[in-house]
């Protein structure tokens, strides 16, 4: 039933690895975290990264760009960034008398929103929005951003004075959550004897078009999904709705990202068929940035989110 | 609202607007048809403590304080004793209980309240049953019960979370799911003998029916009614219209204006009537409040409850006060009364002073004419047909001296008027006569083959006595209209006046409601005439040896154990866990015996999980199991893979490995 456009489930599968292998030669020892990345840009999802500095979420950024054949651009947060700063700006041309429409950095393929939280809330909100709408509105014309649209945001846990942390119904708009970390002892070493990243960046080459990108994408969707796999990822979500756990559980458009994301976790895999493994997989990254833990408990979310897998029975 | 607070927690909350409304509409509802059975001033008053109510919901104005409604409540219950010197009986307690129930509404708070005003009015619907047990009140309490179950709903489902027509489905179930239990009930609680509710003659006015006098206008009056007197299944075919005479009150004395009837006296000893093509039928009689009862002449077999008088009239015991069902065996050819005694004899000849002289001269002069006394009744009732008489409903009004008036004068009169004057004219002639009233004809009911009998068949007939006959018949409406005899009044009166029969002359709505008729039958007998006879008998039909109240109760108990266990056990099984398909059983065999060797899977586990953690911690490496877990991950997970060959291909793996 494939026609020719249409790639196999194992050519699809082989193409990821090809790229994920070519990331993981630049960031060193981070393998989970570059397979969650790319699982977020195949289920059409932005990608929310909250470290220190110096981690390396630029260049994993840079590098998904590269390997994926999307067009990139970055756009440094700053206290004083305007929402025009962001996604354009009409200037008048008094040559032909008419306003031209500048395009901001918005209009990419994979936008890197570093440290987002040093801008003020307007203009963090005018790129919130165009990341939930794939469109932006300005002067009364609609124009639509470039597909597959992916965000990275970063936010810097640290330095917390004089900025604008998003908030909790604002980071939902981010499917999912990474955290870099330092690398460990080996991998340090690695990356200490290896080549200037800049360079080892500059020479990568693309393993797939963009055409095949949104083939992916789609395929995602088309994914099948059984009774029993939806009884448990119903049965995740409610244990997060537990007031003992969190303030607040998790919503149905988390539970949909959820679902999505391991369908996404799926196809990487190479399988036509979800498993609870790859909703496993996927459920810390979806749900962290959406829960905070109820006062009475001492854990960190991510802890409660082990507790959670590990004692949810699969149906 | 928080729905998971403990019952005694709700109940302690303010009510609020909705509660008041919804409550306010079921009472009203449970009320309606009582607003005709207790004074207005008790409507009035309930009126008002609704509105103050309801507007008070709506925080316009205040709350009525306790200290003034502590001795309204006593003027409240004083008043309803002041209307009827009494606070027992139906009446009274009625009007009392909706005083107070009244009350409660103005001093209605919180949410127990409400409940409480909510049982109010299942209770209040329930008082209709002492006021008429038809057809129609029984739809009306259906559709209400449904009602304030719902408010009922509405009350405990404070947040609305389920909207209005669900919530009625709800409450509808909720009652079709009692039906078993009421016919259980219904059928085996034991049944007191007499009337249910006690009901005193108090309660009686209003019904219609013959009276124990006749005077002219009487039964025309009654005529005018559509009601239902009584109805009549025949065991074989119902007998021709003109031979349906059902005897009621006989009358012979006689003052000059109206009949009287006598005391009547128990017929002692046999009366020659043969017995053999007796009619055998089963009369339905509706409660009119007197002792007779009706019957064909002549009745032969009595039922239990009643004897047949020295008049041949069947007498109950006691008054018709509630639908009244029995067997009677009829001769229609018969001869009665040759016996009768001089003395009845003298006062059926009597003739008032002073009175009709016209028509007693008459009568007198016909004495001394013919020779035989059967010439005298021919020559009478041939004066009736062949000179200027008229059948009317609307006879002119007459004056002392009636008969004179009628017979000589206006000669337009109803079937009292003719009996009445022929009696007359009899007894001058020296004929020994008397008025016999009852009901003639009926109407035959297609659809259930019976035959009903309305107030509007109301007529009066006369016998004489004549030596050798004894009693004869004589109908002198026959003389003058002889349709009415024979094809019934509507026919007879040209349907100058009546409508009632609406059967006869339009044909869908007639069929309709002679449906409607059966119905109200069947009803009257299977339902209201369910008593202690009937419960014996079909308890004894059922066959299962229930005859005392103590196997009454028993089998009462028992049955409701069975529904309600009935009910347990279906939604026991609709709730029940679903069974576990057929490869999740293989796969927990398979399990089963790899934890018995020390692997033991967790259940937040997935097979692949549980085989990568036993390959890393215990160092166990079986190809095969990971190609068994293959295969049931893709059984349970992925598309089309649920086919019975692949599950016995899985089952075929799992066996080869344990065989292993």
């Amino acid at each position: 039933m494939l026609d020719q456009t249409t790639p196999s489930a194992d050519s699809m599968q082989k193409s990821i690895i090809s790229a994920i292998d070519q990331i993981k030669t630049i960031i060193v020892g981070k393998p989970e975290q570059i397979k969650l990345a790319v699982c977020c840009l195949l289920s059409s999802g932005h990608c929310l990264i909250e470290d220190l500095p110096g981690v390396g979420k630029t260049t994993l950024a840079h590098a998904l760009a590269r390997v994926f054949g999307l067009h990139f651009s970055r756009i440094q947060f700053t206290s004083d960034l305007l929402p025009a700063d962001i996604l354009g700006v009409s200037i008048f041309n008094p040559q032909n008398q008419q306003f031209k429409f500048h395009p901001g950095p918005v209009f990419a393929n994979c936008v890197l929103a570093d440290e987002m939280n040093r801008a003020t809330p307007k203009t963090q909100s005018a790129l919130l929005e165009a990341m939930e709408e794939r469109q932006i509105t300005i002067d009364g014309t609609t124009r639509h951003l470039q597909k597959p649209f992916f965000v990275i945001g970063t936010q810097n846990p640290l330095d917390q004075s004089g900025t604008f942390p998003l908030p909790e119904s604002q980071l939902d708009r981010f499917m999912m959550k990474l955290k870099l970390g330092y690398p460990d002892q080996k991998a340090e070493r690695e990356l200490l004897a290896g080549q200037n990243r800049q360079l080892l960046l500059q020479s990568m080459q693309a393993s797939m078009s963009i055409e095949q990108l949104l083939i992916l994408q789609r395929s995602v969707d088309a994914l099948h999904v059984s009774e029993s796999l939806l009884d448990y990822v119903q049965l995740l979500v409610s244990k997060t709705r537990d007031k003992q756990l969190f303030v607040y559980g998790l919503s149905p458009r988390a539970a949909l990202s959820l679902l999505k994301a391991a369908r996404a976790w799926a196809l990487m895999d190479g399988r036509d068929f979800v498993e609870p493994g790859d909703v496993k997989a996927v459920f810390n990254a979806i749900s962290s940035h959406r829960l905070i833990v109820a006062e009475q408990h001492s854990k960190s979310v991510e802890s409660l989110l082990d507790m959670i897998l590990s004692q949810t029975a699969i149906p | 609202m928080n729905n998971n607070q403990p019952i005694h927690l709700i109940a302690q909350e303010v009510a609020d607007r909705t509660a008041i409304l919804t409550v306010s509409f079921s009472f009203m509802l449970a009320m309606l048809p009582h607003f005709f059975h207790i004074p207005l001033w008790v409507t009035g008053f309930t009126l008002f403590a609704l509105g103050w109510r309801i507007v008070q919901a709506f925080g316009l104005i205040r709350e009525i304080p306790r200290w003034i409604l502590v001795p309204l409540v006593l003027v409240g219950g004083l008043s309803v004793f002041a209307q009827y010197w009494t606070i027992v009986g139906r009446d009274p307690g009625l009007a009392l209980l909706t005083v107070m129930t009244a009350f409660k509404f103005i001093e209605s708070r919180t949410l127990r309240d409400i409940l409480i005003l909510i049982f109010l009015c299942y209770f209040i619907l329930a008082t209709h049953f002492l006021f008429g047990q038809s057809i129609p009140i029984a739809i009306y309490m259906l559709f209400t019960v449904i009602i304030i179950t719902t408010t009922l709903i509405t009350i405990n489902q404070r947040d609305n979370t389920i909207p209005l027509l669900p919530r009625i489905r709800v409450a509808s179930r909720l009652i079709a799911l009692s039906v078993p239990v009421m016919l259980v009930l219904f059928l085996l609680v034991p049944r007191i003998p007499g009337p249910l509710w006690g009901l005193t003659k108090e309660q009686r006015g209003g019904i219609t029916g013959l009276s124990d006098t006749m005077s002219p206008g009487e039964i025309s009056d009654l005529i005018t009614s559509n009601d239902v007197a009584f109805r009549v299944s025949f065991d074989a075919d119902i007998p021709a219209q003109q031979r349906l005479y059902w005897r009621g009150p006989v009358m012979v004395r006689f003052n000059g204006q109206t009949w009287y009837q006598l005391r009547q006296e128990r017929l002692n000893g046999q009366y020659q009537v043969d017995k053999e093509n007796a009619v055998n039928y089963t009369v339905t009689l509706e409660p009119h409040g007197k002792k007779w009862i009706f019957g064909l002449d002549i009745p032969i077999v009595t039922p239990n409850f009643s004897y047949l008088s020295t008049e041949f009239q069947l007498t109950s015991h006691k008054p018709v006060n509630d639908l009244q069902r029995y067997s009677l065996s009829s001769q229609l050819n018969y001869q009665i009364g040759s016996q009768e005694s001089l003395e009845y004899r003298l006062l059926a000849e009597q003739l008032p002073n002073h009175n009709n002289p016209q028509t007693v001269a008459l009568g007198q002069q016909w004495a001394s004419q013919f020779d035989s006394k059967l010439d005298i009744v021919n020559q009478a009732l041939k004066m009736f047909r062949e000179e200027e008489y008229v059948y009317t409903l609307q006879p002119p009004l007459l004056g002392a001296n009636a008969s004179d008036e009628f017979l000589f004068n206006t000669r337009r009169g109803f079937c009292e008027h003719y009996a009445s004057s022929f009696a007359l004219l009899m007894r001058a002639a020296g004929i020994p006569t008397r008025i016999v009233t009852g009901y003639q004809g009926g109407e035959i009911n297609q659809v259930g083959n019976y035959l009903i009998v309305r107030q509007s068949d109301a007529h009066a007939w006369t016998e004489v006595w004549l030596q050798d006959r004894g009693w004869v018949r004589v109908d002198p409406t026959a003389a003058v209209s002889p349709d009415r005899i024979e094809k019934g009044l509507d026919q007879a009166l040209n349907n100058q006046f009546s409508n009632f029969k609406i059967g006869k002359r339009h044909q869908f709505l007639g069929q309709l409601l002679y449906n409607w008729d059966n119905l109200q039958h069947n009803w009257n007998d299977w339902i209201l005439n369910y008593d202690q006879r009937k419960q014996a008998r079909f308890l004894n039909q059922l066959g299962l040896g229930i005859r005392s109240w103590g196997d009454m109760v028993i089998a009462l108990v028992i049955c409701l154990v069975v529904i309600t266990g009935s009910y347990w056990l279906i939604a026991w099984y609709r709730d029940r866990p679903a069974r576990p398909p057929v490869y999740e059983k293989i796969i927990q065999q398979l399990l089963g015996k790899l934890a018995r060797k020390g692997f033991i899977k967790h259940p937040a586990e997935h097979v692949y999980e549980f085989l990568e953690r036993i390959r890393l911690q215990q160092h166990f490496h079986d190809e095969q199991l990971t190609k068994i877990f293959d295969a049931y991950s893709r059984i349970k997970y992925a598309r089309g893979y649920q086919k019975e060959v692949v599950i016995k291909r899985f089952r075929q793996m799992v066996a080869e490995w344990k065989a292993l």
